[in-house]
């Protein structure tokens, strides 16, 4: 998969009902919205009527949380008909999913966990994706989530792991550049050094939120604004790879909507800045 | 590979009950080689600082879910909310996809249990339900019901019986007829 085949969709945010009224309203600053998949799995006809009003005013991407494409013990087949529904529902340019697991053995963790960076990890997600991609025909990409664990005697590092899991299973990357840049402070590596080691051509699409502190640890907790860090690092990698999209992914601590559109602009300005030169 | 496989697997598992479960003591036992650092293949499991961690920032996200969904629970105990969640969230682990909102609920239960809480509980409870109601797959009709028929509805679904039958016996009467009359609107008799 390569980003430059698919289609160039801007800047936009990661929808949440609070905001439904003022998404609307501000229909003309946003160009896409990302819908969180499993949100719309009931078959309430108001969940249905509801995303197809979205799909009649916005681009959609639907992201999903707990396919768990890492799991051992394969996907749970219900869960990807659910997903699959949404999907073909939202006709989207692409979807995507997290490089990790979230059940195993009947039990659901509620939280994205992450993986062993091994080949057998690697045939696990081999297997999955397949499964996946043969019931989902549209693009998938795959996102690299905040680590709270780690392991031991990893084989592979943080970017040769990614590079051979898009590789491998021909997927885009979905780049979740406040989660690399909490990772590299965590973990103590340089976020910069892992970004030009991934292959640019399969980064499609961005995710960026602002980070708490707790001591010397981030937090992805997806409640602050933007900080300079990360636009510091939103500049380099937008320099680096023709991306797709940029998602604006703030749940917690929703501040005025005017704020969320300021934020919106100032990464159109940047994306548009570097879309001459990719 | 295969035996990389299921010792990934076992992995997972580990992590999992780790992450879900501070007080199942038997993964931790010397017989389990994940636990004690006997697994064949790379790699070994992580260290207790990071389920520590795995496990906090887990117990961080339920609460941040649960406040939103208990905002009268979290306005009657102030502060003591964050300590007693946390005391109850280290016992307790909902699995599925109604996961928050049963969670949310079971606190509740727990908080009554404690004799935390005061009635204002019974209120939030209600709500709960309702909301869980919501998510479930119901038939569109059963949706427009009033709050009662709802709250008979999601009783039964609970297999419940055991609030009507504390009850005094007049309100179970009452709670018999809205049964009743729950069912009938919902197969529009």
């Amino acid at each position: 998969m390569q980003n430059k085949k698919l289609p160039r969709l801007g800047v936009g945010l990661g929808f949440r009902d609070t905001y439904r009224t003022e998404v609307f309203r501000n229909a003309n600053q946003i160009d896409f919205l990302e819908i969180t998949a499993d949100h719309f799995f009931d078959r309430r006809p108001e969940s249905n009527e509801l995303l197809k009003l979205l799909a009649s005013r916005f681009p959609l991407i639907p992201h999903g949380l707990g396919l768990s494409l890492g799991s051992a013990d394969g996907l749970d087949r219900d869960y990807l008909n659910m997903l699959k529904r949404v999907v073909e529902t939202v006709q989207p340019a692409w979807w995507s999913e997290h490089i990790s697991f979230c059940r195993v053995d009947g039990i659901d963790i509620g939280h994205l966990t992450a993986l062993p960076k091994t080949k057998a990890t690697l045939m696990c997600l081999k297997e999955n994706i397949r499964v996946a991609t043969s019931e989902i025909g549209a693009p998938l990409i795959l996102e690299n989530i905040t680590q709270s664990i780690e392991y031991e005697n990893d084989t592979f590092d943080e970017a040769s792991f990614l590079g051979e899991v898009l590789d491998e299973n021909d997927c885009g990357l979905l780049l979740d550049v406040t989660n690399l840049y909490i990772n590299s402070i965590n973990y103590r590596f340089d976020a910069i050094q892992v970004l030009n080691r991934l292959p640019c051509d399969r980064i499609v699409q961005l995710h960026f939120v602002g980070f708490d502190r707790e001591g010397d640890l981030l937090i992805d907790g997806h409640g602050h604004s933007t900080n300079l860090e990360i636009w510091q690092l939103l500049e380099e990698v937008v320099r680096y790879a023709p991306v797709c999209g940029a998602i604006l992914e703030r749940d917690e601590q929703l501040p005025p909507f005017s704020d969320i559109l300021a934020e919106l602009a100032k990464m159109r300005e940047i994306m548009n800045r570097h879309f001459v030169e990719n | 590979m295969d035996n990389e496989i299921d010792e990934l697997r076992r992995l997972q598992i580990y992590i999992a009950k780790r992450l879900t479960d501070s007080t199942d003591s038997s993964v931790l036992e010397d017989s389990n080689p994940v636990a004690s650092g006997q697994s064949v293949f790379p790699p070994k499991a992580p260290c207790e600082r990071d389920l520590a961690r795995g496990r906090e920032t887990l117990i961080r996200k339920r609460l941040s879910q649960t406040k939103h969904l208990m905002p009268l629970t979290v306005e009657s105990l102030g502060p003591r909310f964050r300590p007693l969640f946390r005391q109850y969230a280290e016992r307790n682990h909902i699995n599925g996809r109604d996961a928050i909102v049963r969670d949310s609920l079971l606190f509740a239960q727990w908080l009554n249990r404690k004799e935390v809480a005061d009635t204002i509980l019974q209120d939030e409870r209600a709500q709960m339900v309702i909301q869980l109601a919501t998510w479930e797959s119901m038939p569109y009709a059963c949706k427009s019901r009033s709050l009662c028929i709802r709250l008979v509805r999601l009783d039964w679904d609970f297999g419940g019986w055991s609030d009507q039958t504390k009850l005094p016996p007049k309100k179970r009467i009452w709670w018999c007829f809205l049964k009743v009359l729950g069912f009938r609107r919902m197969f529009r008799w």
